[in-house]
């Protein structure tokens, strides 16, 4: 019952502020002129128009193919983001019920989730956020089962949804960090054995490379794009 | 500074809650709270100074949330704890009750505020769209690179580069009377919006040097509960006797040939069509970026002009197409070009400088804009051509004009010799009669 009351009480609440609030981000409309535009032209057609232009597809070519359905642009890219919206309250229930092993804590993380100003800002406009932020969470729950039950699908749960983060906004790709880390530490305090934490790490980055593989052919993504992704990343890096 | 402003954007309450967590899991939460707390606070360190090494703006802080969120439920668990070890459990459950509603009260207050002054920009381009409906062609400018104005107002709309988006700044009153003058044939009214403090002075129509009637203040929007900004409504109108004199004559008659007097343009009827070795030369360009319409040597291209295209704007995929199309709108043969990027047909012989009327005539057969530009040097063109647009117009699908654009190539101090340029920056046109004239008498004492 938690659940979905969880899931309906944030739904409603960022419906009506979404009533109340209708302004659209600025980027929030440039995400809906991308999606537009990709709908028009094919996608592949767009990359190659916009080679420094490149943002992260998975929002974009969501609303895009929600265009393609005969969605109107605004009112596809906010429903989704209300519903993934309404979503991570849920997940953050979960997340809160598994760390802390307190069923209270939880309800109130979700119901104090459902309420934050800042995620239902982010809900209530078309941006890329809530599904980065929904696959960050979904990421830190696999971690959560798996550390609590080290079997192989977390860990590719994990990768999995590291590679979906990443979609949604490059530093999603920090996830990988905290998998590594977290197995680390976990093999280090031998609460997991060395042969099973390899097994893990190998099964999370077979998943990250098989995302990662069909979300290039899902999204037409160009592979000199993510190179220079990569490139610019070290770039700064270097700089800094 | 940085952390005050980090807990502006997630929110005080639940950044004090969650650090309200934190003291209170380790003081007294359990083992398990207590290494739960360590690998959040452990992953926000972390998080936090990745980004504020690496990245400037304060949205990407904002998925910390997720991390503090779990803290905000279990302090009020402990809380909830702690009070009931020393006042009993009814107490404890009331007092914890309270806390969280309160939090959640000021969330509420947060999300649910009546904040009129945030939908300034919303409201001001539903107002310019219900004032355009009584114009034929209306048009909207507006600066400041805040792309919800088109998005809201859904009128033809364009975002001038080079114009300062700051009034204080000196450049921005010359910049903009001349980006003005360029628009003048965009539409019978052009918007005009942009985001000022408050306090500055409104600007009038002497200051940019505009006719009487022709810039008008229409409406201020207000942005802040402070009344610091604002969003201010102007309205440009060319006016009829402004198209008469230096701007397009909406009639489909062309001008009379010889009251014109000497065309300074070669084969501005593009009547001759080039020999194969001069129609190479006037598509190498476009050839040269892998156009393969261009390569066709059955096209026909018109002698003494040349087609290019600005750099990286078209490419070996892309669909444009230029060349003689008959019968022409008079004579044999007129000029066809279409195109989804900027697409430029130039004459290839300079003009000395002087003050001249261009005109044209025109059968758009797509709704499509098309920018006049000038190439200018001061003397011969060897390297380092500036270019200047005398004129931005807007055709919609079907339409038949003839234009008449004044080119005050004189005024320009550095400015010897010229070539004229037509920039079909989108749509599909056929262009015909083109004539640069010495301008009149009467239109030499205008400028």
């Amino acid at each position: 019952m938690i659940l979905p009351f969880l899931f309906l009480l944030s739904g409603t609440v960022r419906i009506l502020a979404r009533i109340l609030h209708p302004t659209l981000d600025r980027d929030a409309i440039d995400y809906l002129n991308i999606a537009t535009e990709m709908a028009r032209i094919s996608r592949a057609h767009f990359y190659l128009e916009n080679p420094l232009n490149w943002i992260p597809p998975f929002y974009v070519q969501l609303v895009g193919l929600g265009i393609n359905c005969g969605f109107p642009a605004e009112g596809f890219g906010v429903g989704v983001n209300l519903f993934l919206g309404a979503l991570l309250p849920v997940v953050l229930f979960l997340i809160a019920e598994k760390l802390f092993q307190n069923r209270a804590a939880a309800v109130l993380t979700g119901v104090s989730a459902a309420f934050a100003p800042v995620l239902i800002d982010f809900s209530i406009g078309a941006l890329r956020e809530p599904s980065y932020f929904l696959f960050f969470a979904l990421f830190f729950y696999a971690l959560l089962r798996m550390l609590e039950s080290p079997r192989w699908y977390w860990a590719a749960g994990c990768g999995a949804f590291t590679m979906l983060a990443y979609f949604c906004r490059f530093e999603g790709l920090e996830t990988a960090v905290f998998f590594l880390a977290a197995i680390a530490w976990a093999a280090v305090n031998r609460t997991i054995a060395v042969p099973r934490a390899l097994l893990l790490t190998l099964s999370n980055l077979l998943a990250m490379a098989a995302t990662l593989v069909v979300g290039i052919y899902l999204f037409v993504i160009p592979l000199a794009f993510l190179g220079r992704q990569f490139f610019r990343l070290s770039c700064r890096i270097a700089n800094w | 500074m940085f952390l005050f402003h980090l807990s502006e954007k997630l929110f005080e309450p639940i950044v004090i809650a969650a650090l309200l967590g934190w003291g209170l899991v380790f003081w007294r939460g359990t083992a398990r709270e207590k290494y739960a707390a360590t690998a959040i606070g452990a992953l926000l360190v972390w998080m936090i100074a990745w980004r504020y090494a690496l990245v400037g703006t304060r949205r990407y802080f904002s998925v910390l949330i997720l991390l503090l969120l779990p803290m905000c439920g279990i302090a009020f668990c402990v809380l909830h704890r702690l009070i009931r070890e020393r006042l009993g459990g009814k107490i404890a459950a009331r007092i914890s009750v309270l806390l969280f509603a309160l939090l959640l009260l000021g969330c509420i207050l947060k999300t649910f505020r009546p904040a009129p002054y945030s939908q300034a920009l919303q409201a001001a381009s539903e107002w310019i769209q219900a004032e355009s409906e009584r114009y034929r062609s209306p048009a909207l400018i507006y600066l400041g690179g805040d792309c919800r104005i088109e998005y809201y107002s859904r009128i033809a709309t364009v975002a001038p580069a080079g114009v300062p988006h700051e009034i204080p700044n000196p450049d921005f009153i010359p910049l903009l009377s001349r980006t003005l003058r360029q628009y003048q044939y965009y539409g019978d009214i052009l918007f005009f919006v942009f985001k000022t403090p408050a306090r500055a002075p409104l600007l009038t129509g002497e200051e940019l040097e505009l006719g009487s009637g022709q810039w008008q203040f229409l409406k201020r929007f207000r942005m802040d509960k402070r009344n610091r900004y604002e969003l201010r409504v102007y309205a440009y109108t060319p006016g009829p006797e402004a198209g008469a004199a230096k701007g397009m004559l909406r009639s489909s008659t062309p001008p009379p040939a010889d009251e014109a007097g000497r065309n300074w343009l070669k084969n501005g009827d593009f009547e001759q069509a080039a020999a194969p070795r001069e129609r190479a030369q006037i598509v190498k360009i476009l050839a040269g970026r892998g156009l393969s319409y261009f390569c066709d040597e059955n096209l026909m291209m018109p002698e003494g002009w040349r087609l290019t295209a600005p750099p990286y704007e078209l490419k070996p995929y892309d669909a444009a197409q230029a060349g003689l199309v008959s019968p022409g709108l008079s004579g044999t043969y007129a000029f066809g070009m279409r195109t989804d990027k900027t697409l430029v047909l130039y004459s290839y012989e300079a003009v000395n400088c002087g003050n001249y009327e261009l005109t044209f005539s025109l059968e758009s057969i797509r709704e499509s804009r098309l920018a006049i530009i000038v190439y200018y040097a001061e003397s011969a063109f060897s390297a380092g051509l500036q270019e200047n647009t005398y004129g931005v117009l807007r055709f919609d699908a079907n339409e038949k004009r003839t234009c008449r654009i004044p080119i005050q190539i004189k005024a320009i101090p550095s400015a010897g010799m010229f070539r004229i340029g037509f920039a079909l920056e989108y749509g599909e046109i056929t262009l015909d009669q083109v004539k640069l004239t010495l301008a009149s008498p009467e239109l030499q004492a205008q400028q």
